[in-house]
């Protein structure tokens, strides 16, 4: 099928407006939050409906055309990125909440809908959606699943993976398979945790069954400053080893304090080496008795200051200074490169100390603000994309990163995924067979490698080939 | 769904097996380890992964039928398997591989037993939050295998939710690692989640790392006799929606009870943990509307832990609807049983839609009414979006009716995992749903 014709079919599947080809449009599409790469697509595709998805995805698998799933693009490894396919499906427009059942605590979702929505529709009744990404205002819960997405508050409540039910799933053929439901367990394999986090390779989610949480009733949010990041990090293994499980702890290091106070004035001490947000929650008893114990342990470990959240708004402030953090850096470099790699806790000090003397190395500055409890560090790695060699140093910087992660038992992301940024180091991680296993479960979805295709996994022969032969221009051979 | 694979006699191949890999870990398999009709030749005690990969290797290139063996507590689950020559007990392969309390993570060897692994975090003021039945039995590759949970998962989730990694060898005879040893880890795909529930059909897990959890300061349990099982449902109904956050909020029917020795009503099971404080004042709050509520013993606790095991009846089946619906399932199901003549005993995990129900029938007419009131629940779990799993059938029943029930658009792809996995079919062949 020639481009243009492809062309005409999509729009009698979606209607015209739905259909952009126009390239300043696509400009939009060329990349995600992962911007060290770009490749515009040629066509973008705005499905309405899971029939509309249904239709649109039979039409490119019977012309042999792979797609890239996309929710918000707010990813940053990279996912979204049209790299091994020229069309985008992406799901702005399936935004509908379906159903809100308070009773059972679940709500049925289309893919395109905002994570923040989910908890602002459960409220009323005493509810809310766990996963937290900071990006929650924007991202989409279509692209949490793809990426299994956390937050700082799944230290407690677990990530994405821990409160999806159900996911309805269009695959690359094009037929349509329900995942699970609203019941809590299905019979057979557990397909539905296999999709969580498979990076939109294995179809595209249309709708999703989620778990709701009763809200605390207390919440205690508590400001630690620290002189140095050594100690901050000795408070955290502290307070996990006081038995403590806190609703979310989080580290800000000095670069960070600076970025966010310059932004916005929340009145952090600039002198600080870092800070911890840390949050209990549950009954208040419960609360006061764990509070007491967190207070303690800061203490012990040579906290300059706490400060206690004495209302709801003190303690939005200091989540909003958290949750803007990235914004902030956007003033210290016209770039910057956020990897996600995780150790285990009681590790923290050593990897920091590490991503320091990396950032000295490669002459490039690195702040970090991430989910300490859990161990997954953040280094924001900043850059001006106009100089090339800068480009290539947080590369390599990001690399020895990772891979110091890997030696030291952890992993080489916690939940912004592999995308095409961290294909290579995938391999240090796993095996020749474990990897060959994933390939394998892979193609039991997509046996022709047609969604999100390149993405996860390094393709032997390299990438510019995928492209090529991608290109809708190829294509009128096709099928 | 027995597919008769023609091959050779056993006893030669079982020759050229002891050949390959020697005897020091091979035996003859007694009675003991039949799995209905099937019974096996060989009994193989692997010391280490290495082992367990060349066993599956040999097998492999013999064609002959292997099943992974805990401690035999849930062989009885699901469709006999259609061949099963060599059975691979884990019992040689436990104990902790790595323990670091501050890390809130444990890496654990598939034979050891839940029991085990709970002292051995206990020093550590750490535990699991899983608690399904026979835990001094359970090892963690048959729990994982066979997803077994329990009470607990009100408020810590399933098996799915704890582990963080695990290895285990597939058909083809690789070594497969999957998930990490890290809390939080989206590196490739979660294998994990799919060895969970595989009932051993996809290889033997060898070792698994889980995250874990401080031991709450005071943990207690208290119950409460209901006059009906509706009240029974409207005290747990308030208890939900109320302020206390529990561990675990059952609900028993009269049979149910009765049978653990907690009265002859229906009756509700909430179990608190946390600061000693919290506990009181959450028994304190329930107190006031629920009278009568009472610490539950130590014993009684165990009893209600194992009822799917060794609960009242002989016949065991567990069903989950969408929790919306469990109350409306339950009533109905109580209703039933006593239009088919059946006694009933039911334990829900309620607001979680999951519920089992055991059944005693013997005469061949209670045989008859149990299997047609079994018909009729599956079918209503499925109206409700649900499935329902005959756990504990007679063998001579399950020719009649199919342990699992059907399985809609997935089995396809089910059966793609499984060709991936072990396209040879070497592992419990036939034994899983779908004839998986
Ligand atoms: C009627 C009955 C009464 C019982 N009564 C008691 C009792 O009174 N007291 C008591 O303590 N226990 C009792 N049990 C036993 C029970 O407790 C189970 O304990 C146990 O649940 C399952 O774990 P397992 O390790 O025994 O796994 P198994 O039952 O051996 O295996 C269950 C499934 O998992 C698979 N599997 C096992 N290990 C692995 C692995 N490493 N990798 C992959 N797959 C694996 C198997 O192939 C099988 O499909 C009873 C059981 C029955 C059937
Ligand atoms: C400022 C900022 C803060 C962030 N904070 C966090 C955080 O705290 N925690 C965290 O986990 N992440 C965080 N992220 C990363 C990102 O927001 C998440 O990965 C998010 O889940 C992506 O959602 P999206 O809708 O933007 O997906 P996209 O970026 O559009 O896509 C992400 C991946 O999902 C696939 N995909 C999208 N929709 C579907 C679908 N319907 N079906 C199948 N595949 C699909 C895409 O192909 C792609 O591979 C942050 C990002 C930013 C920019």
């Amino acid at each position: 099928m020639q481009p243009r014709s492809l062309i005409g079919s999509l729009r009698r599947i979606v209607g015209d407006r739905h259909v952009l080809v126009d390239p300043m449009e696509l400009r939009v599409y060329e990349c995600d939050g992962y911007t060290l790469e770009k490749s515009p697509p040629e066509i973008v595709v705005l499905p309405g409906s899971t029939e509309e998805v249904r239709a649109v995805v039979e039409l490119l698998f019977r012309e042999g055309i792979p797609f890239v799933p996309r929710g918000a693009g707010t990813g940053l490894s990279g996912g979204a990125l049209p790299r091994g396919a020229s069309v985008v499906l992406c799901t702005s427009r399936m935004t509908r909440i379906l159903d809100v059942d308070p009773k059972g605590r679940r709500v049925v979702v289309e893919a395109g809908v905002v994570n923040s929505w989910v908890s602002r529709a459960a409220a009323p009744y005493g509810l809310f959606y766990a996963p937290d990404p900071s990006s929650q205002p924007a991202c989409t819960i279509g692209g949490n699943i793809a990426e299994n997405s956390g937050g700082p508050h799944t230290l407690k409540y677990g990530v994405t993976t821990n409160h999806v039910l159900g996911v309805e799933l269009v695959l690359p053929s094009g037929e349509v398979v329900w995942l699970g439901g609203a019941a809590e367990e299905t019979l057979g394999y557990d397909l539905l945790g296999l999709v969580v986090g498979s990076e939109g390779t294995f179809g595209i989610v249309t709708k999703a069954v989620l778990k709701l949480s009763k809200l605390p009733q207390e919440t205690a949010t508590l400001l630690a400053v620290f002189s140095s990041v050594d100690d901050a990090t000795r408070a955290v293994s502290g307070i996990v080893a006081s038995g403590i499980v806190p609703a979310a702890l989080e580290l800000m290091d000095r670069k960070i304090i600076d970025a966010v106070e310059a932004a916005y004035g929340f009145g952090f001490p600039t002198d600080a080496g870092a800070v911890l947000i840390v949050e209990l929650d549950g009954r208040p008893e419960g609360v006061s008795a764990q509070l007491e114990r967190t207070l303690a342990v800061c203490r012990t470990q040579g906290a300059r200051e706490l400060r206690v959240a004495r209302d709801e708004k003190e303690r939005e402030a200091l989540w909003k200074s958290r949750k803007r953090a990235f914004g902030a850096v956007g003033r210290l470099a016209p770039n910057y490169c956020t990897q996600d790699g995780v150790v285990p806790r009681t590790r923290l000090s050593e990897i920091l100390r590490f991503v320091e003397e990396v950032g000295r190395r490669h002459g490039i500055e690195i702040g970090n603000v991430f989910h300490a409890g859990d161990g997954n560090i953040h280094p924001i790695l900043l850059y001006d994309e106009r100089r090339p060699e800068e480009v290539e140093k947080v590369r390599a910087a990001g690399r020895e990163i990772l891979e110091a992660c890997i030696a030291m038992g952890g992993s080489i992301t916690g939940e912004h995924g592999i995308g095409v940024e961290k294909m290579e180091e995938l391999r240090l991680l796993f095996s020749e067979d474990d990897l060959a296993v994933q390939r394998e479960l892979r193609r039991v979805f997509d046996p022709l490698e047609r969604s999100n295709p390149g993405k996860i996994f390094a393709m032997p022969g390299g990438c510019v080939e995928t492209r090529r032969a991608t290109r809708l221009g190829a294509c009128k051979l096709g099928a | 769904m027995g597919r008769d694979e023609s091959r050779p006699s056993g006893s030669e191949l079982t020759r050229v097996l002891r050949e390959r890999l020697g005897s020091e870990w091979l035996e003859d398999a007694g009675p003991e380890y039949a799995v209905g009709p099937a019974r096996p030749e060989t009994l193989a005690k692997p010391r280490s992964l290495e082992e367990v990969r060349e066993l599956v290797a040999v097998c492999r290139s013999l064609g002959l039928a292997l099943v992974p063996w805990g401690s035999g507590t849930h062989q009885h689950v699901g469709n006999a398997p259609s061949r099963l020559d060599v059975v691979l007990s884990t019992r040689d392969l436990s104990g902790i591989v790595d323990h670091d309390p501050a890390d809130l993570t444990v890496t654990v060897r598939a034979g050891t037993t839940l029991a085990e692994l709970a002292s051995m975090l206990r020093p550590s003021g750490q535990w699991l939050p899983l608690d399904p039945p026979a835990p001094d039995r359970v090892t963690v590759g048959g729990m994982i295998a066979a997803d077994l949970n329990g009470g607990l998962r009100f408020s810590h989730g399933r098996v799915r939710d704890w582990v963080l990694g695990l290895t285990f060898v597939d058909g083809v005879g690789r070594v497969v690692r999957g998930g990490g040893r890290v809390v939080k880890n989206v590196a490739g795909y979660d294998i994990p989640k799919l060895l969970v529930g595989s009932y051993g059909s996809l290889g033997p897990v060898v070792e698994a790392t889980f995250q874990v959890r401080p031991l709450p300061a005071c943990d207690r349990t208290f119950g409460v006799s209901a006059p009906s099982l509706e009240d029974a449902f409207r005290y747990a109904t308030d208890i939900f929606d109320g302020p206390c956050s529990p561990l675990a909020l059952d609900v028993l029917d009269a049979g149910a009870a009765a049978g653990l020795g907690l009265g002859k009503d229906p009756f509700v099971v909430v179990r608190l943990g946390g600061e000693t404080r919290e506990v009181e004042m959450q028994r304190d709050g329930m107190a006031s509307f629920l009278r009568g509520l009472a610490p539950l013993e130590p014993a009684q606790c165990a009893a209600l832990r194992d009822f799917t095991l060794r609960g009242p009846g002989s016949w065991g089946a567990r069903f989950a609807v969408s929790p919306r619906e469990l109350v409306h399932v339950a009533l109905r199901a109580e209703e039933e049983a006593s239009r088919f003549g059946l006694p009933l005993y039911l334990r829900v995990h309620f607001g979680t839609g999951v519920g089992f129900v055991r059944l005693s029938a013997e005469s061949s007419k209670e045989v008859e009414a149990a299997l047609g009131y079994l018909r009729w629940l599956r079918f209503l779990c499925r109206r409700f979006g649900g499935f329902c799993v005959y756990e504990q059938l007679p063998a001579d029943c399950k020719a009649l009716v199919d342990p699992w029930g059907p399985l809609d658009a997935t089995l396809e792809l089910m059966r793609g995992v499984k060709a991936a996995l072990d396209p040879r079919r070497i592992f419990n062949p036939g034994r899983y749903c779908g004839g998986l």
